[in-house]
């Protein structure tokens, strides 16, 4: 198993996008879900990277060769929905490695050694903060919309629907201020409007297999890039 | 202490951060089940704009800053490009966040109509990868049709790409983005600044 | 750290509650100070006042003068002041930045721009002396209340500051997390740093503190010095609105002595368990709640008293044994209709744009009349048309149990109701407590707040 720079792996993910942007879903397509799937076992992320790939074939396998069996709306509808999702899939893969694969304070520290503004990196981080306490939060609330009978079923709705909305809305909006409030006062009494630049606990540089796997990626998309002008894709 | 009005400070910061998630969510939930469904899927922008409105009006109510509306779209269109969702979303969805930004500003985020005109071009940003699609289907989907004829391949391609369902689209996220917005006006009125939580 | 208040006057922009009037006041390196007073007197103003949240954050024209070592506190900026003064709050759940436990307590050193290597050595240094052991590499939301607390504290610690300013750490916590945070007090007062500490929970602190201020709607009405404080009695601090200075344990009392219980007259618990194998969270209870009686669940944390709450609130279905409620066998949908909760926050449940219309919210034909009767029962009526999100702590309850009795819900569970409330309202939330019970409800009280215990409870529940 090896570990790459939080920075190799953005830098990685933009050329996936200049990729995505630049070539038409095709053969070249399952080229970088190769790659793709290469690097997510490499980094120890096996069972998922592995599932991934399976949908991907097994995607595929229909837009090859189930999809011309079909015909009129269905055919259509369904040709678009694959369409988007290989326009996206490779990103999505990737990304998915990524997320899976780095700490929240590694990547934070990386974008701070990129000089990213702290009006970016500060919602950014409090971002995935927030993401388990909204889920607490949300728990209770239709813990409590449970105990008041109100319920989210369309019945209900069609007979209560300003009941549902206001509960729906007020008291996560509420406690969400309220976090928001808590959050703050904490972070500003530790300093965190200091201008001076961010520093971290932890060791972040580039090594040795961060240019073998950039390399890799890179070469492959100027293969691509190569063939495709080259007319023969 | 920091008393820049028009700069954001770090209270600002961390509340564009909670909002930013429940903008995230609220897109999700509403329109999830629309790009899940490969009939509807080109509706995802009338789904994701069903929820954000009251969310949207108490945001731009606590954080009555440019700069606040802008970095939304900048922390969603670089979360997007990291979770691997279309560039034309996560860019459409940062242009129209600047737009709205500005435009609400114009009347400092105080004048109602104004407000709610913002949200409408906050809700057309998603519609960017459908755009994008339109105008370079082949490069999409050609690939799946290599079998059939140049008839019937031509045919498709205006099929996928129907005048009807663009309308559909751009008319429905309209119009569910206004009567959302109007939610949201009215739920300021009725219990966000009553409740205090709106300054 | 020296602290010098010089005739200083505030007022927050939205209310009256918190002003301070003429406050003069001096503290000198190493003392520890409580500032206790009842709700609204000002005392968590003064903690604001002192780590510049006042005026930058919370807005608000402040008079007069605040000198720490003789410097104008107005004259720092935020993270100025942050190398000076640390800042420990109420809430465990909403003071952490990071996810993870490193990550946090080195969260003002990264902040302040400190050079790596050093970051690492004060890290090691704050774990070893705060024995952090067992804390490293944590996911913090995994975490206990007073786990939390503890990582919150070494965060500021770090920082090594000459004042600490703590605002009631103790409200949400149990037992012990109230133990480990007096030991993280003890700590740092034998280090001779500055503590002023605003206070309802008086108890843990009697033997640390130095002098206590006494606030009165916004005046410092006494001063006590520390030996004074230990000396007095229960009575005369209750006299003040305080609570008591004194560890306490409320005494057991018998409830099968009281009355005839009949079986249709209780909530019978019979071998209920939740949850399979290794994840059981309650094991074979077999307990009886009687109608009219309060019964306080209580118990170290994590020993399953939320989930036994939910459990009889109907959210979670019993792996084994049954519940009986008035000599039948009850389902978790039936429960939902009979059971209501007031949760430890209860924003969560409060959904209408005024008083009067949380009451009848869900109510079916005219209930605006029984919506009077209640609210005035429990003294709400002249707020009925205010919004629920204005009302103080102790209303916001009483609310949330209007709410249970326009339902007309039979069981009424309530989860930690005195976190944070004061002498004065902790009583007259025992108060109400009683007038339900009087009512015929059954009334299940999950608490740790002994004197609260004394005051109201018929029974008490151990789930060790």
């Amino acid at each position: 198993m090896i570990t790459i720079d939080p920075r190799t792996k953005l830098i990685l993910i933009i050329i996936t996008v200049a990729f995505s942007m630049l070539i038409p879903t095709g053969i070249s397509t399952c080229i970088w879900i190769l790659i793709t799937t290469f690097l997510g076992i490499l980094l120890g992320r096996v069972g998922k990277t592995l599932k991934a790939t399976l949908l991907f074939g097994i995607l595929w396998f229909v837009a090859i060769y189930i999809l011309p069996e079909i015909s009129g709306t269905a055919h259509t509808s369904l040709l678009v929905w694959l369409g988007l999702v290989f326009k996206c899939y490779p990103c999505c893969m990737l990304a998915g490695i990524v997320i899976g694969t780095t700490k929240i304070s590694e990547f934070m520290a990386a974008m701070a050694k990129w000089n990213v503004p702290r009006s970016i990196v500060i919602p950014l981080a409090i971002m995935f903060r927030y993401f388990p306490t909204l889920k607490e939060d949300w728990g209770h609330i239709s813990d409590a919309m449970a105990l008041r009978g109100i319920s989210l079923s369309p019945v209900y709705f069609l007979k209560n629907p300003l009941v549902v909305i206001e509960a729906l809305y007020l008291p996560i909006l509420v406690t969400a201020s309220k976090t928001a409030d808590e959050l703050s006062a904490s972070a500003i009494t530790r300093g965190v409007e200091n201008p001076k630049m961010r520093t971290s606990r932890l060791d972040i540089r580039f090594r040795m297999t961060d240019g073998v796997i950039l390399f890799l990626f890179l070469f492959t998309f100027a293969g691509i890039v190569m063939f495709y002008a080259g007319g023969y894709v | 202490m920091n008393n820049d009005k028009k700069r954001l400070n770090a209270k600002d910061l961390i509340i564009t951060g909670v909002f930013a998630l429940l903008f995230l969510m609220a897109a999700m939930l509403g329109g999830g089940p629309f790009a899940t469904v490969p009939t509807l899927t080109f509706y995802f922008p009338i789904g994701s704009a069903i929820l954000a409105g009251p969310i949207f009006m108490l945001f731009i109510a606590k954080v009555p800053k440019q700069g606040a509306l802008a970095i939304i779209g900048a922390v969603e269109c670089i979360l997007g490009t990291l979770t691997g969702m279309h560039w034309g979303m996560n860019f459409g969805f940062l242009i129209c966040c600047i737009i709205a930004a500005v435009i609400a500003g114009i009347k400092k985020f105080e004048s109602p109509v104004f407000n709610l005109i913002a949200y409408l071009v906050y809700c057309i940003g998603p519609m960017g990868t459908y755009f994008v699609f339109f105008f370079n289907r082949e490069s999409w989907i050609s690939f799946m049709l290599k079998k059939g004829t140049q008839e019937e391949y031509i045919q498709k391609m205006s099929e996928t790409a129907s005048p009807s369902i663009m309308i559909t689209m751009v008319v429905g996220t309209l119009v569910v983005a206004a009567l959302s917005g109007l939610l949201g006006l009215r739920l300021m009125r009725k219990q966000f600044i009553k409740a205090g939580i709106a300054a | 750290m020296n602290i010098d208040f010089r005739n200083v006057s505030f007022s927050y922009p939205n209310r009256e509650a918190g002003a301070l009037k003429d406050i003069n006041l001096k503290i000198s390196q190493g003392e520890f100070v409580l500032l206790a007073g009842s709700s609204g007197c000002g005392k968590t103003t003064v903690t604001r006042i002192l780590n510049g949240l006042i005026p930058g954050f919370y807005g608000g024209k402040i008079e007069g003068n605040v000198f720490l070592d003789g410097c104008e506190i107005r004259d720092y900026k935020s993270y100025e002041l942050a190398f000076l003064v640390g800042s420990v709050f109420q809430n465990p759940r909403t003071q952490f930045f990071n996810v993870d436990t490193d990550s946090e307590i080195t969260f003002g050193l990264e902040n302040a721009g400190m050079p790596t290597k050093k970051i690492n050595e004060v890290f090691d240094k704050v774990t070893k002396e705060l024995e952090l052991g067992n804390l490293r590499a944590k996911d913090i939301f995994k975490l206990s209340g007073g786990e939390k607390q503890k990582i919150a504290f070494a965060s500021v610690y770090a920082s090594a500051p000459e004042l600490y300013l703590i605002d009631e750490p103790s409200a949400n916590l149990d037992t012990l997390g109230i133990e480990a945070l007096k030991k993280c007090l003890e700590k740092i007062k034998s280090q001779g740093k500055t503590v002023v500490i605003a206070e309802h929970r008086l108890y843990y602190l009697a033997q640390l503190v130095d002098r206590v201020i006494y606030l009165k709607d916004g005046r410092i009405e006494k001063e006590i010095d520390g030996d004074t404080f230990r000396s007095m009695s229960v009575e005369a601090l209750n006299q003040m609105g305080l609570r008591t200075n004194q560890y306490f344990k409320a005494t057991k009392k018998d409830v099968k002595k009281c009355r005839e219980i009949t079986d249709d007259k209780t909530l019978s618990l019979k071998k209920l368990s939740i949850g399979y194998g290794k994840k059981r969270v309650l094991n074979n209870l077999n307990h009886d709640f009687y109608k009219g009686k309060i019964c306080c669940v209580t118990g170290r944390n994590g020993v399953g008293k939320s989930t036994l709450l939910r459990t009889v609130c109907g959210f979670i279905k019993r792996s084994d044994g049954n519940i009986i409620l008035n000599g039948k066998e009850i389902s978790p949908k039936e429960l939902k209709k009979k059971a209501f909760m007031v949760m430890q926050d209860v924003n969560y449940q409060l959904f209408a744009d005024s008083v009067l219309n949380e009451c009848i919210l869900g109510t079916k034909g005219d209930s605006k009349d029984k919506a009077g009767k209640v609210l005035k029962e429990l003294n709400l009526l002249e707020f009925k048309d205010y919004h629920p999100n204005t009302l103080s702590g102790g209303q916001k309850q009483r609310l949330a149990i209007a709410v249970s009795l326009m339902m007309n819900k039979e069981i009424i569970l309530f989860d930690e109701p005195t976190s944070g409330l004061d002498y004065k309202n902790m009583r007259l939330c025992a108060d109400f407590l009683k007038k339900l019970a009087n009512k015929g409800k059954i009334i299940i009280v999950v608490t740790h707040d002994e004197e609260f215990i004394d005051c109201c409870c018929d029974e008490i529940y151990n789930l060790a």
